[in-house]
C-alpha cells in the first residue's frame, strides 16, 4: 500500500513539475520536487525502496526530457546510494543536515546535468549556466520541507 | 442574519462566475486570432493546445495535445500568429513534444530581413536568443528584424523570429553575435498551430 501511495506522489509530483505555473518560477527556474523526493525517500524508507522509487523518479523526468540517455535515472540512483551512504555517516536527524543535503545533491545533480549539456556541444551562456546551477539548487532546498513532511506521513 | 448569508453566498457565486467569464472572454479572442491567422494563412495548419511545459530548467520544451493520430510528425515546424514557435521533436497518438527556439539545443538558419545577412540562431533558455556566426562587416542594428532563411531545409522560408536588441563581439574575437528577443512570449504560449508539409 505504501509502495502505491509513493508511486502515486511521483506521477503527482512530475504532473506538478510539467505544469508548474510560470508566475510561480524564479529568474525561470523551478524547483526539482523529483530529485527531493528521491533524498527524502533515502531517510524515510529502507535502501532497496529508496534506491529503486530514486531510479523511477529519475526514468519518469527522462521521458519529459528531450536528451536521450537516462541520466537522470542514473543520477538519481547515485544520489540515492552517496545520500544512504553519507546518512550512516552522520546523524541526519537535525532538519538542517537535510536540507544542507538536498543543497549538496541538487547542486551536483545540476553540474552533472549542466556539464552534460555543455559536452553535448551545446553552447550556454556562462551567467545562465550560474543561473540554473545555484537558484534552481536554493529553490530546491526551498521546497523540500513541504516534501519531507508529505514523504515521512506516508512512510509512518 | 440568514438573509445576509445568502446574499454573502450569492456574491461569491457571482464573483466565481465573472472570473469564469473574463477566463472564457480571453481564450475567445486568443482563439479568434488564432482561426483568423490560419483563415488567411496559405498553409495547412493545425491548431494544438499547450498541455505542459519542461520537467526543469535546462531545456525548454512544451507538450502538445495532438499528435500522430492527427498527422504530426517529428520535424514539423510550429508556430503562432506572433512568429515561430519551434519544431516537434517526437510525437505519440494524442500528444507531441516541441522543442521550443529558446533550448539550446536549437539551431535556426536565419537572416536579417533588411540587410540580408546570414547567421545561427540559437537559444540560451533564458528570454533571450542568440545569433552567431556574423562577420565582422555584418550589417546589422538594433531593432532589426530577424526571419528564417530559405537555407533552413527544417523552416519555411521568412518566419519572423524577433528582433535584435543587442550587437556584441565573440570572446574569440573573430565573429560577432546579436541578442534577438523573440516575438513570441515562450513562456507562456498557450495555442499554437503546426505547419503540415
Amino acid at each position: 500500500m505504501k509502495k502505491l501511495l509513493f508511486l502515486l506522489v511521483i506521477v503527482v509530483l512530475a504532473t506538478l513539475e510539467l505544469v508548474w505555473p510560470s508566475f510561480l518560477n524564479f529568474f525561470s527556474c523551478k524547483p526539482d520536487l523529483l530529485l527531493v523526493f528521491t533524498v527524502a525517500l533515502v531517510f524515510y524508507t529502507d535502501f532497496r525502496t529508496a534506491l529503486l522509487l530514486g531510479a523511477l523518479c529519475g526514468l519518469t523526468k527522462d521521458a519529459f526530457l528531450p536528451w536521450g540517455p537516462a541520466i537522470n535515472a542514473l543520477c538519481f540512483s547515485l544520489w540515492s546510494y552517496a545520500v544512504h551512504r553519507i546518512s550512516r555517516q552522520i546523524s541526519t536527524e537535525e532538519n538542517y543536515v537535510r536540507l544542507g543535503i538536498v543543497l549538496v545533491v541538487s547542486l551536483f545533480n545540476n553540474l552533472v546535468i549542466g556539464l552534460y549539456s555543455l559536452t553535448s556541444g551545446i553552447m550556454l551562456p556562462a551567467g545562465i549556466f550560474l543561473r540554473n546551477l545555484i537558484l534552481i539548487s536554493i529553490y530546491t532546498v526551498i521546497i523540500s520541507p513541504l516534501i519531507f513532511k508529505l514523504t515521512k506521513k506516508i512512510a509512518a | 442574519m440568514l438573509k445576509a448569508e445568502r446574499l454573502q453566498g450569492e456574491v461569491d457565486l457571482l464573483r466565481w462566475r465573472l472570473f469564469d467569464t473574463r477566463e472564457i472572454f480571453q481564450e475567445n479572442t486568443r482563439l479568434k486570432n488564432l482561426l483568423n491567422f490560419k483563415q488567411k494563412s496559405s498553409r495547412r495548419l493545425i491548431a494544438a493546445r499547450v498541455i505542459a511545459r519542461s520537467v526543469d530548467s535546462w531545456s525548454s520544451i512544451a507538450i502538445i495535445n495532438k499528435g500522430r493520430y492527427n498527422g504530426i510528425k517529428p520535424g514539423m515546424v510550429v508556430i503562432n500568429p506572433q512568429g515561430l514557435v519551434g519544431t516537434i521533436m517526437e510525437s505519440s497518438d494524442d500528444t507531441s513534444k516541441v522543442l521550443l527556439i529558446n533550448d539550446p539545443n536549437q539551431g535556426i538558419s536565419s537572416i536579417v530581413q533588411s540587410s540580408r545577412q546570414e547567421g545561427l540562431v540559437n537559444g540560451t533558455l533564458g528570454t533571450h536568443l542568440i545569433m552567431r556566426y556574423l562577420p565582422d562587416e555584418a550589417q546589422i542594428a538594433v531593432g532589426d528584424v530577424i526571419v528564417t532563411s530559405e537555407l533552413s531545409q527544417l523552416y519555411p522560408k521568412g518566419l519572423l523570429i524577433g528582433r535584435v536588441v543587442n550587437v556584441g563581439r565573440d570572446f574569440s574575437r573573430l565573429n560577432r553575435y546579436a541578442m534577438i528577443k523573440p516575438v513570441v512570449d515562450l513562456a507562456n504560449i498557450e495555442e499554437v498551430l503546426v505547419i503540415l508539409p
